[in-house]
């Protein structure tokens, strides 16, 4: 594997990552998916 | 078109919450029902007709549920303002029937008690009798109406069972006032009689309006008393009166009541399985479990327990989740070319994740042991012995179950708030509900007793985990008194609580419970704890210093995450931590798991090395620039105690900042626990160090 690749692939996983954790913030979030408490009602 | 029928007799039907009230109501009106709103507030107010036994048109009224006559929400007040005939354009009703569930007689006479001094009929609808048999109660219905003096019906509501008897008792020509009533000190009767002279002219019963307003909470008074100065000036002198014969104004019809209650259902209820005494089982149990010393001893005795078995039981599968870990780092080490790619799979993503996962069998130990608790019915006596130490600090009962659902995660902790009436109790009980241990903090816990004491027996490792846990519950305490004192001041009322009879816990549910505990950690590890993993790598490997030679540990303090280490380094310094440390503090910011997985990315960046080895022996070998080790057992317990105080958790910043709909108290909560947190472990290092610990 060429050290490019590796470059572009280390760089989409950082990019993927941030991106995620930007989404996830932004979206209105159920209990379960934030803390880890495994509540299911929508927090409204 | 035809005349309506003219009102025999108007009815009302209340009762405390869930005993059927609606049940009853619906199958007496059918479809005659009407519903609008009481007056002023957003109660709503549902009303029905339907004919007596002789065909006679009766009006029924469906009152809010309620406990008491001693109102916290507007719903209560509905109630008691229609039965004292406060609300216009709502007649007094001339009868109530109370609905009462038959299984929890003990708890909802205490409304019929209140009836009973409202000089207005009663009828008593005994409902779920068939309930109460199935929980071995049997009721001695004549000992119950000669008690009461009111008519009694047995009713099974949701089968029909008890109507027609219902409706024939409401069709009576004449109605009798109860004699029956709990019986006041003479004193409180002396003050009433003088104060109903006063209300004299009142449309409903001056006695009952008079025995309320002398036992309404000061607040409430001035609100109920309309301005009216001469009235409030004779209320506040009946009370001193009162308080001078050594009487509480507010608490002694309670305790009357309460006692006529007792008294009313020892003579008529019996239990299947009572001794000689009338205690059950579950009684004898409690004795002891209740107890003022031993309900303690108890309680320190199942924590400590539970402890142990975190240690003992979770070892084994701990060091399998660790060797698959390591194994797997192995094989795809050995894989991948060197370079960036490789450390971000191994280093990033396999370290990052795998040392959270570690933790997963100690996190399911510690719900198995939850739910247990909760399923025999142990968590109700918990709140129980609480209780007493809780109301020391000025903390509502009703805070217990919010504060201890956020031993699991405050976030459903503070959501439970929600059941708190009053907004200053339920904030204070916000404000401290994250500074009880929560399962985050255990890998933190875990990891950093491992460092303490590798070659203490489990007994010790729990005895130090307990203290963390006790350490934040004090905590919560001690701060929550503080806030009640200052910022968010208000008076404390009495906790009610129903201890429930011992059962044994359903297994099926608790391992259910437990699986759905493990997929949500693993989901999490495999998003979340992922990416944050993927971030924090980044930041620990870039940027790269631009000599070619540079050892990993000039890397690393050369990256963006090593630079912020340095950065708060001054701040952390009297607290025992280096640079290193600090980026863990900064990147768990976010969620406090997270402080292990960073440890475990900047050792492994750092060693460079082939073989992943374990966390524990990579801090236990870390050593400052003279030479000394960074992890030790004085900075281990800084850590820790820096971990039980620090706020440490985005969702819980968010979730209070939703509950409480403003920013300002967030973020006064992540300024006060923080400043907490710096000083707690700044007095455990510098204080440590003083007495010659290292």
């Amino acid at each position: 594997m060429s050290a490019t690749v590796q470059q572009i692939l280390v760089g989409m996983a950082v990019i993927g990552a941030l991106l995620y954790l930007v989404l996830r913030a932004r979206k209105k979030k159920n209990c379960d998916s934030g803390c880890g408490c495994g509540t299911k009602k929508p927090l409204k | 078109m035809a005349e309506a029928p003219q009102i025999f007799r108007r009815i009302a039907i209340a009762g405390n919450p869930n005993t059927g009230k609606s049940t009853i109501f619906n199958a007496l009106t059918g479809l005659r029902q009407k519903v609008g709103n009481y007056p002023g507030v957003t109660v709503e107010k549902k009303t029905g007709r339907f004919f007596g036994s002789h065909g006679e048109a009766m009006e029924l009224l469906d009152l809010p549920g309620s406990y008491s006559l001693q109102v916290r929400s507007p719903d209560e007040a509905v109630s008691r303002d229609v039965l004292l005939g406060r609300v216009p354009g709502t007649p007094r009703p001339d009868a109530i029937i109370a609905v009462l569930d038959a299984s929890n007689l003990d708890r909802h006479l205490y409304l019929v008690a209140q009836f009973l001094e409202l000089d207005i009929p009663v009828i008593v609808a005994l409902n779920m009798v068939d309930v109460a048999e199935k929980r071995g109660l049997t009721i001695d219905l004549l000992g119950l109406k000669n008690s009461l003096g009111v008519p009694v019906i047995p009713m099974v509501a949701s089968r029909g069972q008890g109507l027609i008897e219902l409706k024939q008792a409401l069709s009576r020509a004449t109605l009798q006032v109860s004699d029956q009533r709990a019986q006041l000190p003479i004193v409180l009767e002396r003050e009433v009689a003088a104060l109903s002279r006063m209300l004299k002219g009142h449309a409903g019963s001056v006695r009952s309006e008079a025995m309320l307003l002398l036992s309404l909470e000061d607040d409430r008074l001035a609100a109920e008393a309309k301005g009216d100065s001469t009235l409030l000036t004779e209320i506040h002198a009946a009370r001193e009166r009162l308080k001078l014969s050594g009487l509480d104004p507010i608490a002694a019809p309670v305790d009357a009541r309460y006692a006529w209650v007792s008294e009313v259902c020892a003579s008529t209820v019996h239990r299947q399985g009572e001794d000689s005494h009338g205690l059950t089982f579950s009684d004898h149990i409690d004795q002891i479990l209740t107890h003022k010393l031993w309900g303690w001893l108890a309680f320190v005795g199942m924590m400590a327990l539970m402890f142990v078995c975190i240690f003992v039981v979770a070892q084994a599968p701990m060091d399998w989740i660790r060797a698959a870990m390591q194994a797997v780092a192995k094989w795809t080490g050995a894989h991948l070319p060197p370079g960036d790619l490789r450390s971000l799979v191994v280093d990033g993503v396999i370290v990052g994740v795998g040392n959270v996962v570690v933790f997963l069998p100690q996190i399911l130990i510690l719900f198995f042991f939850l739910g247990l608790l909760e399923d025999s019915g142990y968590m109700a006596r918990a709140a129980f012995i609480m209780d007493r130490l809780m109301s020391r600090v000025g903390l509502h009962g009703k805070s217990f179950v919010p504060l201890l659902s956020s031993f699991a995660c405050a976030i459903p902790g503070i959501m439970a708030t929600r059941t708190i009436e009053n907004r200053n109790d339920r904030f204070v009980t916000i404000l401290v509900a994250p500074l009880m241990s929560c399962s985050a903090r255990l890998p933190v816990y875990a990891i950093m007793i491992a460092l303490l004491m590798p070659a203490s027996n489990v007994w010790s490792k729990a005895g130090v985990m307990l203290c963390m846990y006790l350490i934040g519950v004090i905590a919560a305490f001690v701060m929550a008194g503080l806030f009640k004192k200052t910022i968010l001041r208000s008076e404390t009322p009495m906790l009610l609580l129903e201890l429930p009879p011992y059962r044994a816990p359903v297994f099926r549910g608790i391992v259910q419970r437990m699986w759905e505990r493990a997929v949500v950690f693993i989901r999490r590890a495999g998003t979340v704890i992922l990416a944050l993993s993927v971030l924090l790598w980044a930041l620990l490997s870039f940027p790269k210093p631009t000599e070619p030679d540079a050892t990993q540990s000039e890397i690393l303090s050369h990256s963006i995450g090593g630079r912020m280490g340095h950065a708060i380094e001054p701040v952390i310094a009297p607290l025992g931590y280096d640079w290193k440390i600090g980026i863990g503090l900064v990147a768990s910011f976010a969620a406090r798991e997270v402080f292990v997985s960073t440890m475990g990315q900047i050792y492994n960046i750092e060693d460079a090395k082939e073989d992943n080895e374990d966390l524990r022996t990579q801090m236990r070998d870390e050593r400052r620039a003279d030479g000394t080790p960074v992890f030790t057992p004085l900075t281990c317990l800084s850590i820790m105690v820096f971990y039980v105080l620090a706020m440490q958790c985005l969702s819980t910043v968010a979730i209070v900042r939703r509950e409480t709909n403003s920013w300002r108290w967030p973020l006064f909560q992540i300024a006060y626990m923080t400043a907490l947190a710096w000083i707690g472990a700044f007095v455990v290092y510098q204080g440590g160090h003083l007495l010659g610990f290292r």
